[in-house]
């Protein structure tokens, strides 16, 4: 029988693996999805029915900082997916094929997984010029997009360039650059954004399509709630600082050091949506907020131009409307009042930090 | 405002990390949590599994978590795809579940409430296995040299 007949099951039976190690898998992959514990044994059940899926990734104006990141993942690990659950076919940082062999390979899973196989994309599409400004194989990315979306099952855009444009479209965004669903409309099409993403995200969203079949549940900006379904704010463990009024003034003071919240400092975590905050970067090791910077809200669309990242929510473009409604809908009464010493303090950070 | 505005020092001696040293008021709300789930199971109800990792737990609150449950009477080691350590807590049917990966970092911790844990049972689909291959045993030579023929 030929590999990809072989349910994922049966290929780690012949291996010597246990089921024990499907159910850990999807117990250490449902708690990082928020999914409930009482699913995980019909979870791996499915996961063990499930074949070998045919995955292909597509780099477009990107920095192959989303593919850094995935390598990172431990939760599961990528060569766990790579060794057990999916068949990457076509990937320009990772394949050992390059030149015509890779886009023979390229050519040669679509043709085998034609209407199944799974598109990841990563990096922004140029529309200005008919595309000009990036092409692979004498192919522009958008008629590259067009061509391996046709036969796929669905599209992952990995990473905030390939789900909204991201540095790529920065301003000016010479160009033109957008983001895969601008292009694409009739297939399903979920975004995992971050500048890079969370690996952990990526992988969960992976083995949750493999195992249940579908795309999971997402938000207004196709995020997946499971792990966008907060703000980091809300999971932030200096969240107690800032209902209690206590922020840090400049970094590395004494309240930063003794966690104190960072809204002051500009941190965007208040409207920014990720799973940083519990699921953390390195291996758990730490995340931005820890390390003692805020977050500068990269999962966001057009980050990049939403003013400074050291400007408080309260007086930067972000904040002009939805951050100050959240920052109000907390309904501290310090809060409240923070935001407007905050302003006054960054007034003094923008005059040369002679605060 | 440039680089050079941003003020940064670096302090190798910084003392604490911001994330030690505090409790949050999560672990009351999880204690809190924990008893209504030992209520449901006590009353014949599902297992329940709570993550520890999705919390907003400081080092601090877990470390205030695994003295208030203290350690009973079963510890437990199991080997697949990488180790997991298991122990009951000093209140039976409260397990603290522990998965390490190959590498043998943490990478899920879980309060489960249940008779057992369920990554100690066998699954069916193994013990089917395990019936197939066991009529092997039989053909073992061991079993059938008797201790008249082993004498010289």
């Amino acid at each position: 029988m030929k590999e990809q007949e072989l349910t994922l099951g049966e290929e780690l039976r012949r291996q010597g693996i246990s089921r024990r190690s499907f159910l850990k898998f999807c117990a250490a992959v449902a708690s990082s999805m928020a999914i409930p514990a009482s699913m995980v044994p019909a979870m791996a059940e499915s996961l063990a029915k499930a074949r070998r899926q045919s995955v292909i990734w597509m780099s477009y104006q990107e920095c192959t900082g989303c593919i850094e990141s995935l390598t990172r993942s431990y939760t599961p690990t990528l060569e766990s997916m790579l060794f057990n659950f999916i068949s990457l076919d076509y990937q320009h940082a990772l394949q050992a094929a390059a030149g015509r062999q890779a886009e023979d390979a390229l050519h040669q899973a679509m043709e085998d997984n034609w209407g199944e196989y799974l598109v990841i994309a990563d990096g922004s599409i140029p529309l200005k010029d008919d595309g000009v400004y990036s092409t692979v194989d004498g192919h522009t990315n958008l008629e590259s997009i067009k061509e391996v979306a046709e036969g796929a099952a669905a599209i992952i855009a990995i990473g905030t360039c390939a789900a909204y444009g991201g540095v790529g479209a920065a301003k000016p965004n010479p160009t033109g650059a957008v983001g895969v669903d601008q292009i694409i409309t009739d297939k399903p099409i979920l975004n995992v954004p971050g500048c890079p993403p969370m690996p952990e995200v990526m992988t969960g969203v992976l083995t949750s399509y493999l195992a249940f079949g579908r795309l999971p549940d997402v938000d207004s900006k196709k995020r997946p709630l499971a792990f966008f379904g907060d703000t980091i704010h809300d999971r932030c463990y200096r969240r107690p600082y800032y209902d209690l009024g206590l922020y840090a003034k400049s970094f590395d003071d004494e309240g930063a050091r003794k966690g104190w919240c960072l809204y002051e400092l500009g941190c965007k975590g208040p409207i920014t949506y990720n799973a940083c905050a519990t699921t953390k970067w390195n291996q758990g090791t730490s995340w931005p907020v820890q390390s003692g910077h805020g977050c500068i809200g990269c999962s966001e669309p057009n980050f990049w131009d939403k003013d400074s990242f050291y400007k408080p929510l309260s007086a930067g473009q972000w904040g002009s409307a939805e951050g100050i409604a959240i920052a109000a809908a907390a309904g501290v009464a310090a809060g409240a009042a923070a935001a407007v010493v905050s302003r006054k303090h960054q007034d003094n950070l923008a005059g040369g930090n002679k605060s | 405002m440039s680089l050079g505005d941003i003020p940064i020092k670096v302090d190798f001696d910084a003392g604490p990390q911001p994330d030690a040293g505090l409790n949050t008021a999560m672990v009351m709300a999880l204690l809190q949590e924990i008893a209504t789930h030992l209520n449901d199971v006590a009353n014949g109800g599902e297992r329940q599994v709570v993550e520890l990792g999705n919390l907003p737990l400081s080092d601090a609150d877990i470390v205030l978590l695994e003295q208030k449950l203290g350690r009973g009477e079963v510890h437990a080691t199991v080997s697949a795809a990488g180790p997991s350590e298991i122990y009951e807590t000093t209140f039976p049917g409260l397990w603290w579940v522990k998965y390490f990966n190959d590498a043998e970092s943490l990478v899920s911790q879980q309060l489960e409430i249940g008779p057992a844990p369920m990554i100690l049972e066998a699954h069916r689909v193994d013990i089917e296995d395990s019936a197939q291959r066991f009529p092997a045993l039989f053909d073992s030579p061991e079993l059938f040299a008797s201790p008249e023929t082993e004498s010289p």
